[in-house]
């Protein structure tokens, strides 16, 4: 999950994104960055995530996102 | 009926009572009779409007959901839908169609009709989202047209909001469980806050910011940055006020509605503001706005070719920037159709936008200074800044024209004469000592209030204390609680936004 933490840290350098942090509930995350999120994440894994999936729970944390990516049939390397 | 009246708080006793007290299949009845009986008292159009409403939209998901179909705005966001024998579905026009017809008639209703419509604005929305759902898969169309009908008329729900889903409140709604001694010590807890919110800040700050604002050329400079640091309390304890009473009826009755307002004032940026302040406006916003414009395949192919033609950091800008100010002009234009609530939405798009692109900016700021970034300091200059940003945009709605309100921000800086007049008293012609006392009084009681409710899980955990809070609050609504000359005290601020 490099590649995802390093497009999520990209959004905000000032987090280290290695722990459980919530993204959405905790107020890290909000709706430009789940834009841009889902922007970078079609372009790296050439996916295209389906509007209904926009959701808080599915950015909620990095294994939402993974689980989300893996959904969408991109493949995700273990870390 | 208005929220704060006599009548309404019997009502919600009366409803209380009998919803206690009838067997639980029985229970959802005695909400919709309650709710129907509600709005036959509020004015026979508004009975009217949401009947037709809740007819015309039930009757749509109903034939929504027998399409099959390929090809819409939403299906071709989401890929092809496709129900379970594998066919696409065709729901795309009528979906559309139907969502356009109600909002064309909101419109035509909000703007020509003479009567007011109450709650329109609300359950609007709550329709226009059922009815995309509904289109999604997500929810199944509701074949119970009384179920269906208590979902867009449930009365708590009237007045301010908040903004649900189907999805968030059916189960509840039409599950009929007996309230627990949980729900009404804390819905009562909730209601009695709203009151002292409402009747003793909001009441006591209408008049004195009322007669600054309807003078401009006689006070400017001091007096707007007195209106602009009030006006924000003002509507701040009027609307939250009135969203708890809301919840607090809601929550007597067993049934959770979420939360509208968290700690807006502890917000460090502008972005996280607009995720604590109308909570759940913004999210519908969200879900049935912004997010589908900007993943739309028109907004991905204009993305695509700015960033062939702008480069990969500007080119992904661009269409967010675009999907983000035409949501913000939206939801200017949800709050009123005129000049200065479109100018309301688009300036704090902007200001938003500006804060995104700020953000990391000012976070490479304060790694450099790493002692000033975890200083207390640094988060009170953060949260004035914020509070005095969003305030400035409010006087929009104070000054109702954008030059004007510019003007007399600008005013601000140079009129040092009004400092030397308001200083010198001037401003207790405006305000009495006595009710600038009770106000600043009563915000202390509040952050004390605030502290208390985040102590607990819920205020029936202290129910000595939660008790004495309901009667300590009620009492000072009734002795403290102020009318000015010609002030209806129940008349909430929020309520002019939305034209009903």
């Amino acid at each position: 999950m490099k590649r995802l933490r390093k497009i999520i840290s990209s959004l905000h350098p000032e987090y280290d994104f290695t722990g459980e942090e919530r993204l959405v509930d905790g107020g890290i995350l909000d709706s430009l960055d789940i834009v841009t999120l889902v922007t970078d994440i079609n372009e790296e894994y050439a996916i295209s995530v389906p509007a209904q999936e926009i959701c808080k729970e599915n950015f909620d944390t990095v294994n939402d996102i993974a689980a989300l990516i893996k959904r969408c049939g991109g493949e995700i390397e273990c870390s | 009926m208005q929220l704060i009246s006599v009548r309404f708080f019997i009502w919600i006793a009366l409803t209380l009572v009998i919803y206690r007290v009838v067997p639980e299949k029985y229970r959802f009845a005695v909400l919709l009779c309650s709710s129907i009986a509600f709005y036959l008292l509020v004015g026979i159009f508004s009975l009217f409007v949401i009947l037709i409403f809740t007819l015309s939209s039930y009757l749509l998901a109903l034939l929504i959901e027998r399409q099959d179909g390929q090809g819409s705005i939403f299906s071709s966001l989401e890929g092809q839908k496709r129900n379970r024998s594998g066919k696409t579905k065709k729901s795309y026009p009528i979906t559309v169609l139907g969502v356009f017809l109600l909002i064309s008639c909101w419109i035509i209703i909000r703007e020509l009709s003479p009567y007011s419509a109450v709650g329109m604005s609300f359950y609007s929305l709550r329709i226009i989202s059922y009815l995309i759902d509904v289109y999604r898969g997500k929810i199944r169309a509701q074949r119970n047209l009384q179920k269906y009908l208590l979902f867009t008329s449930f009365f708590p729900l009237a007045f301010l909001g908040p903004v649900v889903s189907y999805g968030e409140v059916a189960e509840s709604l039409f599950k009929g469980a007996k309230p627990s001694y949980d729900d009404t010590l804390s819905g009562a807890y909730r209601i009695s806050l709203g009151v002292f919110k409402k009747v003793v800040i909001a009441n006591a700050l209408s008049t004195p910011l009322s007669l600054i604002a309807v003078e401009p050329q006689r006070y400017f400079g001091a007096y707007t940055l007195f209106l602009l640091i009030f006006y924000t309390v003002e509507i701040y304890c009027d609307f939250s006020g009135g969203i708890d009473i809301c919840l607090g009826a809601s929550r007597m009755l067993g049934i959770d509605l979420p939360e509208n307002f968290k700690r807006p004032f502890a917000s460090e940026n502008v972005r996280e503001f607009w995720n604590r302040w109308h909570i759940t406006l913004g999210e519908w916003f969200e879900h049935y706005v912004f997010y589908p414009l900007s993943f739309s395949k028109p907004m991905q192919k204009v993305s695509r070719l700015c960033r062939r033609r702008f480069g990969s950091r500007v080119g992904k800008r661009l269409p967010l920037y675009a999907a983000t100010l035409f949501t913000w002009l939206l939801t200017g234009l949800w709050h009123g159709s005129e000049g200065h609530f479109v100018a309301w939405g688009l300036v704090n798009g902007l200001i938003v936008l500006v804060s995104q692109e700020l953000s990391r900016p000012t976070a490479k700021f304060w790694d450099k200074h790493p002692r000033a970034r975890d200083s207390g300091l640094r988060t009170v200059f953060s949260r004035v800044c914020v509070y005095v940003l969003i305030g400035a945009v409010r006087l929009l709605d104070v000054y109702r024209s954008a030059p004007l309100t510019a003007k007399m921000l600008l005013s601000v800086f140079y009129r040092f004469d009004s400092y030397v007049e308001l200083f010198s008293g001037s401003i207790f012609d405006l305000i009495s000592h006595e009710t600038l006392a009770v106000v600043i009084a009563s915000l202390v009681i509040l952050y004390f209030l605030e502290l208390f409710g985040r102590s607990v899980v819920s205020p029936s955990q202290k129910p000595i204390a939660a008790s004495f809070f309901i009667v300590s609050l009620t009492l000072c609504a009734m002795l403290f609680g102020t009318y000015g000359i010609g002030f209806d005290a129940s008349d909430f601020i929020y309520s002019h936004f939305n034209g009903g």
